[in-house]
């Protein structure tokens, strides 16, 4: 019993995914499903703050958690999200060629036909909430070379974002708590800024090192051999399906839902070391990130909250992860997230927090880079 | 530098556009193989966005110094 609910208890962004697009088949007022299950979200995850739970293991010390389940559920992810852009393209065609408002029966299903202006700009949002949320599978398997980094890259792509699965894992999980780690946001830097610079900045890690590595093996930069290329060729059949969905109105879509698919990402990478120091070339330690471990944050975001232990062991799979006592806001992601979004709120509100690390976190280096700010 | 790197984006992404424009592409979009011809330039459009950013702005735009009161690079 208690397997099962280890294992069941990640199941939060499935069941949400699916029901977000089941809102967009069904259409009317459910169109903005996505948007209500995120607003939903940002409530259990505030009153739930204060209950923090340690990873699950047996007598014998082996995780609770079973790999091939959670790693098929992964996988599968990556058919829910096509299925979400699939549903969002659908309403946009449907408002293109002014569908007639009606109903219709599928599969026992009344689904209504038409869509309003005001019911897209809800669909738009509320795909590209979800498709956000893709990025905890993207960056999960991202840590298993053999049997995720691939279907890290697909999972990746749909936001525009497959450059991600290189530059997470040979940049900023070598440079984290340094400034050559663009995922690192500094002490000042808001989110809005830091979103920019840390895509572009993992962006352009990607292309030189493929750059590098084609010209060491004296191949031309311009080919399929080239894997920031490549990753943005895995992301053209969601450019084609918008496109051919809406023409103009059909990119601006899709250009939307990954923006707010990117600022999701970005906002998890400025939450999860926004202002820690780390000498250069100094091992990582726990006090480099954020953790955060409140019970609906871990279990919805599959425990990429417990960032100062997946630091240290980042080949750990996530339901082994455990609170090691690392630096907390001591809020969850969404509560984090809300603050986040207005700059001056979460300078004053990270204020006591980023004094503390100085006090009780950082080494004499660490406290020396940090009076510079 | 940027103000620079994103004009420059502007320019060749308006480029391509009035190209897309002049060869009809926007009364054409829902027949598959122009579907796909538009797909392919955008997606090198942005490729190409993403280089002019890189030229333009240098090796690491998200260094810290910009935050800092005092002191050199970290």
């Amino acid at each position: 019993m208690k397997t099962l609910f280890v294992n069941i208890r990640y199941l939060i962004v499935p069941i949400m995914s699916i029901g977000t697009i089941y809102g967009l088949i069904i259409g009317g007022l459910y169109i903005w499903t996505g948007v209500f299950l995120f607003g939903l979200c940002i409530i259990l995850d505030t009153i739930t703050k204060n209950i923090h739970l340690k990873a699950n293991f047996d007598k014998n010390g082996n995780s609770d958690g079973i790999k091939s389940l959670q790693y098929a559920i992964m996988y599968l992810m990556l058919f829910v999200f096509i299925a979400l852009q699939l549903a969002l393209a659908w309403r946009i065609y449907q408002y293109v060629n002014t569908t007639a408002f009606d109903t219709s029966i599928i599969y026992g299903l009344t689904i209504q036909n038409g869509i309003t202006t005001i019911n897209l700009i809800g669909a738009v949002i509320s795909a590209g909430l979800w498709a956000g949320i893709g990025i905890i599978y993207g960056h999960e398997l991202s840590h298993n070379k053999k049997q995720g980094f691939l279907m890290s890259r697909l999972i990746m792509s749909l936001s525009g974002a497959s450059h991600f699965t290189y530059a997470h894992v040979y940049q900023h999980h070598l440079h984290l708590g340094n400034e050559d780690d663009p995922a690192t946001a500094p002490r000042g830097r808001n989110i809005y800024m830091h979103t920019w610079l840390s895509h572009a900045g993992q962006c352009k890690f990607s292309y030189d090192l493929e750059k590098s590595r084609l010209e060491k093996q004296e191949k031309p930069f311009l080919s399929l051999s080239n894997k920031w290329i490549l990753g943005y060729i895995y992301s053209l059949p969601s450019v084609i399906l918008f496109i051919w969905a809406g023409g103009f109105l059909g990119l601006a879509a899709l250009l939307t839902l990954w923006i707010i698919a990117n600022f999701e990402l970005e906002a998890l990478n400025f939450m999860g070391h926004y202002g820690l120091i780390r000498g250069k070339g100094k091992n990582v330690e726990h006090r480099h990130s954020w953790d955060n471990d409140s019970v609906f944050t871990d279990w919805f975001f599959i425990a990429i909250g417990r960032q100062a232990d997946h630091h240290v062991r980042g080949e750990t799979y996530f339901w082994e992860l455990d609170d090691v006592k690392g630096p907390n806001y001591g809020i969850g992601y969404f509560s984090l997230f809300l603050i986040t979004l207005i700059p001056p709120l979460f300078r004053k509100y990270v204020k006591k927090h980023l004094d503390n690390w100085d006090t009780n976190f950082a080494n004499d280096e660490e406290k020396k880079i940090a009076q510079q700010f | 530098m940027t103000i620079l790197a994103f004009l420059l984006i502007l320019l060749w992404t308006g480029s391509v556009s009035f190209i897309l424009y002049i060869t009809d592409a926007h009364l054409h979009y829902q027949e598959i193989y122009w579907a796909i011809a538009i797909g392919f330039s955008l997606i090198i459009t942005h490729m190409v966005n993403m280089a002019i950013y890189f030229k333009v702005r240098g090796n690491k735009p998200y260094l810290w110094q910009k935050y800092k009161r005092k002191g050199s690079s970290i």
